[in-house]
Formats: structure tokens, sequence, C-alpha cells
């Protein structure tokens, strides 16, 4: 059951797939082509997949899915929006690649899908959508094998506290950065990969997190954080006046390197052995 | 970063040093130098009130008094960075037995006469953090640091091993800091503006130049060390150094506020009706300092 915020999400999330399949950010033409739509960071970072069972939460529909597909993963992607997922599942088919694709939110993923993964991933915009990290964490846990790896790769919570940087450039703190028990009220103009494209679900709700929240969730679960690394750079702009340079990401005018856009983070789930309590 | 150390008046002149860089040795020379004449003035201050101290007040605030206090009895305590002392002498106070290493010889002359008057067990150590192996043997229950301690460190990753090594298998470290999020703050603006240069590591550390600052604890005082270099740690660095020394994390608590005992003399960031300091009208907008706790594995 999806409660009054996630309805809302829904319909902007099913709208934003249709203009998105079109989109020159998506560029599914070249996807087609074998273009990977993954970047560096997580390509690097994560390493080689071949051979693993992947798990993609909030993987909308399924680039970066058939991505790691394309690198020898056994992939499962998840996503909540049924258009996104029936898009996901007509890609793979066209381009014979195998992958499983569920409709489920994270909540109720348990009870949608069977099985133990030796990646669980996701990224880039995902943990904004959801009100429960405790929750998330428990899942990402359930579908772990012992030994299994988390990795995520993220919008930074400081960047996120940022005001409107094309009304203010000056680069002003506006919050929240803590969490809320109420989400918030955002008015969507457009999309990231298409400012200019007209919304018709222009209400949605988004929740902050902080750094000690995603931590402590994960931690609270049972996994072992390994490393926790930050990156100057944006994968989407955050402003009109960020500028994408020849390696891809988006910067601050003037090249500055001096605000974190990006995080990443690797976690593994623990065998069961000592943590080192008596 | 004004107020990062030396509250008052601006430092002049802020930037990375350009042109020869100093030696290492030469950046650890003026930090002491400063250190031991801020000990002189803080040893005086209304700030560190070693009167209150000698007559029984703790000096230890939350988060760590809260967090770590109830469970120091009985254990072996390491405190890194310790300055004169007082927060190692509370500790010993709570039933820890306690070594304070500090680079500042005067701080450690100072500890160890407090020691003594105040008829508390405990150890002190001079020594440059990174050469403290050289003098110090033994395992350790618990490796403490606070407040105002990461930005005189060059290097986390040799830090997190030295850490590691003084633990005893299943030992812990724990740490309460101003939050790195905060040094990505600028100090010119009363509304909080990121872009001061100081959040992402650069080898190359800060030089503040001081001229005529005061010190945070007595910020009347005119402080002569004509220079000091501090390096930036962005949170991503402390936690994957601890980690990468084989620590495991077990929390990470982040804070929206500042005791009365942590203050920063920047125009965005001004005191509450309890003493605390925080953002103006922004509560939830930014964490201002954070703690962190972290396990050896056996």
């Amino acid at each position: 059951m999806l409660n009054e915020f996630l309805m809302a999400n829904l319909g902007l999330w099913n709208e934003w797939t249709e203009i998105h399949e079109t989109s020159a950010f998506y560029d599914l033409e070249g996807f087609k082509a074998g273009h990977s739509s993954l970047h560096s960071i997580e390509r690097d970072e994560l390493g080689a997949v071949a051979g693993k069972r992947l798990l993609h939460l909030q993987c909308h529909f399924g680039l970066d899915t058939l991505s790691w597909a394309r690198l020898g993963a056994t992939v499962t992607g998840v996503d909540f929006s049924e258009r996104a997922i029936g898009l996901a599942r007509s890609l793979a088919s066209e381009l014979a690649l195998p992958a499983t694709f569920v409709q489920s939110t994270v909540d109720e993923l348990e009870s949608n899908l069977a099985g133990s993964f030796d990646i669980v991933f996701t990224s880039y915009g995902a943990i904004e959508w959801l009100a429960d990290l405790e929750r998330w964490a428990h899942t990402i846990a359930h579908f772990l094998a012992p030994g299994g790896t988390f990795y995520m790769v993220e919008l930074h919570p400081l960047a996120r506290t940022l005001d409107d940087l094309d009304a203010h450039p000056e680069l002003r703190v506006a919050g929240p950065y803590f969490p809320a028990s109420r989400p918030r009220r955002l008015r969507i103009h457009g999309s990231y990969a298409d400012p200019d494209a007209h919304i018709d679900h222009d209400l949605a709700y988004g929740w902050s997190h902080s750094f000690a929240e995603i931590l402590n969730a994960l931690i609270g679960a049972g996994l072992r954080l390994e490393y926790l690394h930050e990156f100057p750079f944006s994968v989407v702009p955050f402003s009109r006046s960020m500028q994408r340079a020849a390696d891809g990401w988006y910067y601050l005018p003037g090249g500055r390197r001096d605000v974190p856009f990006l995080f990443s983070l690797k976690a593994t789930r623990t065998n069961g052995e000592s943590e080192g309590r008596p | 970063m004004s107020g990062d150390r030396l509250a008052g008046d601006a430092p002049a002149g802020g930037d990375r040093f350009a042109g020869d860089a100093p030696a290492d040795d030469d950046r650890l020379a003026a930090n002491k130098a400063l250190w031991d004449e801020l000990t002189a003035i803080h040893e005086r201050s209304a700030f560190y009130d070693v009167e209150g101290f000698l007559d029984g007040a703790s000096s230890l605030t939350r988060p760590e008094l809260d967090e770590l206090g109830p469970e120091v009895a009985g254990k072996r305590l390491l405190y890194l960075q310790c300055h004169f002392g007082l927060d190692t002498l509370s500790f010993a106070r709570l039933g820890a037995t306690v070594t304070g290493a500090d680079f500042s010889g005067r701080a450690i002359t100072v500890a160890r006469r407090l020691a003594a008057e105040s008829g508390l067990p405990a150890t002190f150590v001079e020594s440059d953090l990174y050469e403290l192996p050289a003098v110090l043997d033994g395992r350790f229950d618990i490796v403490f640091t606070s407040w105002g301690v990461l930005c005189w460190l060059s290097d986390l990753t040799r830090w997190a091993r030295l850490i590691a090594d003084y633990l005893a298998p299943g030992g812990i470290f724990y740490i309460a800091e101003f939050h790195p999020f905060l040094f990505a703050l600028t100090d010119e603006s009363e509304e909080p503006r990121l872009g001061a240069d100081s959040y992402f590591h650069n080898a190359e550390p800060h030089a503040w130049h001081n001229e005529g600052s005061g010190s945070y604890a007595a910020p009347d005082a005119r402080v002569a060390a004509p220079v000091q270099y501090e390096w930036d740690h962005p949170l991503g660095d402390i936690v994957s150094a601890l980690t990468a020394a084989g620590l495991t994390i077990e929390y990470l608590h982040e804070f929206p506020r500042l005791e009365a005992r942590q203050r920063l003399d920047w125009p965005c960031i001004v005191p509450g009706e309890d003493g605390s300091f925080g953002l103006p009208n922004l509560p939830d907008a930014l964490p201002l300092s954070f703690s962190l706790r972290a396990r050896r594995r056996n």
C-alpha cells in the first residue's frame, strides 16, 4: 500500500520515465548502440562484477542495471514505477540482455523477491525518495549473501543543504540536513534530465538523510563500513551555472573543487564473526 | 577559518602557503611554539577554570561525558593531543587509568603538576603524535581524542594506524570533534555559506598568520606566535582512515549545536539562551559537531 507521499512520487516517476526515455540526458540510442550508462566512480570502485549476482535498488528504467549485465553480472533491478519496469523489460528483451526486473517499493521488496545477492547497488538520487532508512538498510542486509557487498554512490548531504544555486550562487546553506519525520514538499519543474519538459505531476515529497542516519542504519542492519569517499563534482547540475567538464562531471563555475557534491560508500555484510565485542 | 583556533581578529593571509614551502619539521615547530604559548595563556583563563577543576569540576562536556563517561572506570585510557590534561584527569576522576600525550612540553609540565596537585594518578608523555610509539609502549582499552585536534594532523592514515596499534583487541576508539562541514563554511558572512576552500584535504596546509589574534579560550590575550599550520580533513577521510586501519565503525553521531565550551567566534554561529552555539534561524541546517565510536576487531 502506498501512502499519499509515495502515490504523488509514483505519479511523477511514471511521467519522468516517459520524458527520460527520449531525453538526450539518458541517450537511449547510444545505450542501444553499446554505450554504458555507468559513471567512472561506480565502475572503478565496484570493480569486476562478472559472474556476480547483483541487485539494483531504485533502478528507474534499468539502463545502469543492464550496463552491469553487459559487464557480466547476473542482474535484478527493482523500481516502484510500473512504467519504468515496463520500459526496462522491453529494453532487456530488445537488446537480448538477461535481466530480471521487479516492480516494488524498497520497503515491500522482501515480499516481492526471493534470493540472495553478492552485490546490492544503488545510485544518484535514490535515498531522497525513501522515508525510512532503517527499513532500507535491513532490506539490503536481507538480500546480501554473507560476505556480500553493498555499494552506493549518491548526492552528498552537504550539497543537498544548499539553497537554490540559481537564485543564490553564493552557496548559501539553507538545510535541512537532519532527517525529519515529515517529508519535504517539492514543487517539481521539468526534470533533472530535461529542465524544460512540461510536467503534470509537479508535486512530490522527499526526505533528507544525514550521514549519521545513513551510516548508523547500515551498521545497525549488520553491515561493516569499508569506506566513505567524497567528490567535488556532480552527476547532474545543481544549477544552470554548473558546467560539464571533459571528464563528464558537472563543476561549479570556475571549476572550483571545494564543495562535495557526491559521495560513495562501500559496506560488507559480515559473516557473523565476532566484531570484537567481549 | 579565523575562529578555528585563534578567536578574535581574523588572522591576515589565510592562503595556503605559496612559494617555498617550509619543511614539515618547521611547521611542527611553529605549531608547537603556538601551543606552548597557548598553554601559558589557557592555564590562567576563565575558560579552562583550573581552580574549578581542582575543586572537583569535570572539564568534559557532552557528548563525550554521556557517551563514553559511564564506561571508563577500570579501563586503560590513552588521550591523544591532551593539551594540559584537564580532560585526561577528568577521566581519571571517573576511574580510568589514564595516559595523556601532547606535543607541547609546557602543556605536559602543567598536566603533571595538576595531576600532583589533585592527587590523581596519571601518566603524561611529551611527544609529537606520530613519534609516540618511540616513547610509549602498551595497549589500551580506550583511545580518546577531542575538540580541535584533527586540524593539527598532516596525515590521518598514520594517525589511524597509530590508534589501532595502541588499542587492545576489542578496544574502542572515541572522538568528539568539530564537524568537517563547519570548516567548509566561510567565516565572512552572517548567513552560512560554503566555499571556504577548507573541506577537502590538501597536502599543503593552510598557513594562518596571527596578527594580534587572541585565543579561543582568551579572546583578549595577544598571541605572539607568528604563524600556525592547519590541515583540512573531510568526514570521508576520517571514517575511511579508521576502517582501513582495521577498526569497525560502531556509530557516527552528528549534532546541530556546539556546547558553550566549544566556542567559535564566527559571524554565522551565535550563542543561544543556554550558552550553546548554533546557526540562528536554521536549527537543523547543518551539523556543527560529531562523535564517532569504533572498535578494534579481535
